[in-house]
């Protein structure tokens, strides 16, 4: 982390509203958003030119969905801190991402104070 | 509502109106072109309706929520292929869309959608995504295939079914077969419910002289029913 403290994020998600909730909550907790990015091959080139802290990946995405984009981040970065973002219900489907080396995940699909406290809990982790 | 927060809600209605807009452009597609449409088409309006739930859930919109879960639930069961895209269940998913985008359109005004226009289609997704594509249409009869295996998984009927509904989808699947492949496949708990489904699936099948297997069943599954007595479901 940079000398000021601030958890750098980049947050992936295919819809603009998510990454405005998801950003706005970060940001609330003093973390810096460095990226935002709309599908997993765009996240994962900000991945490797920004390096953030943490990034937060959604699942179901067009282009390079979720679960791909994580395998090629670790397979760059096997430290990467990696949470899903998710509204899947198919718990096999998450459970894949966390064998594969996620890090957590986050439901998205409650409200936002929900969401912010499991965030908070995200971002203590990598101090 | 911080402002971000609100703006980000704001930002919901209008992404999602334009996805649902697109989703029924790719839905009058596929209802012309049927089994030969394209996985991509699928997958585009599963993420559609995969978004509209999300963002539901999380700005308390229970019943556009609830109703996009069910909506969601019969494009994944058509996206792996588990429901084949008939004509009934092109109409069927034309109309979900519309009925999500009525919700959509009356959260957006803080109206509330009287139930009676949405749940009873859901209940027809839902008989729809736990029947499967072994069961033949109704306006497409066609010959029995060979060889005659009727499937049913059983995990989507835990969460989402009444009982009613997991019977006339096992009834379903059963039509002009002989052979029964129950999916226990992700199931992780075995309710009243689910036990009666492959009860009830062994013993028809038992009447047949036909044949049930239960598939992929998890480890925990399988000790479940081993401890109600029903080792000869797993051995089979």
């Amino acid at each position: 982390m940079p000398n000021d403290n601030k958890p750098r994020v980049l947050i992936v998600d295919d819809m603009q509203a998510m990454r405005a909730m998801a950003k706005s909550l970060a940001t609330s907790l003093g973390a810096e958003v460095i990226g935002e990015a709309e599908n997993g091959q765009v996240g994962l080139e900000l991945f490797l030119s920004e390096k953030p802290d943490l990034v937060l990946l959604d699942i179901e995405m067009p282009v390079k969905d979720g679960i791909s984009t994580l395998k090629a981040i670790l397979a760059e970065d096997s430290s990467a801190n990696v949470v899903m973002l998710t509204s899947v219900d198919n718990m096999a489907v998450v459970e894949d991402c966390i064998f594969s080396g996620a890090r957590d995940y986050i439901r998205k699909d409650v409200v936002p104070d929900v969401m912010k406290v499991r965030l908070q809990k995200e971002l203590d982790k990598l101090t | 509502m911080d402002p971000a927060l609100a703006e980000a809600r704001k930002m919901y209605f209008e992404e999602c109106a334009e996805l649902l807009s697109e989703a029924a452009e790719r839905l009058t597609n596929l209802a012309d072109t049927l089994e030969a449409t394209e996985p991509e088409e699928v997958n585009a309006i599963f993420r559609a309706v995969h978004s509209a739930k999300g963002g539901g859930g999380a700005w308390g919109l229970t019943d556009l929520a609830s109703f996009a879960h069910t909506y969601e639930a019969l494009l994944g069961a058509v996206r792996d292929g588990s429901v084949g895209i008939t004509r009934e269940i092109a109409d069927m998913l034309i109309e979900a869309n519309d009925v999500l985008t009525t919700l959509l359109q009356n959260a957006e005004q803080g109206a509330a959608t009287d139930p009676s226009e949405w749940s009873g289609l859901a209940d027809r997704l839902k008989v729809a995504t736990i029947a499967t594509s072994a069961s033949p249409s109704l306006d497409e009869p066609g010959p029995v295939p060979e060889p005659s295996t009727g499937i049913f998984r059983l995990a989507p009927i835990l969460d989402n079914a009444t009982a009613a509904e997991v019977r006339t989808a096992l009834l379903n699947s059963m039509i002009g077969v002989d052979q029964i492949e129950v999916f226990g496949d992700q199931v992780e708990r075995v309710t009243t419910l689910g036990v009666q489904v492959l009860l009830s699936a062994s013993r028809e099948m038992d009447d047949r002289g036909g044949a049930f297997s239960l598939k992929d069943s998890s480890p925990i599954l399988e000790e479940s029913l081993v401890a109600l007595g029903m080792s000869e479901l797993v051995d089979n």
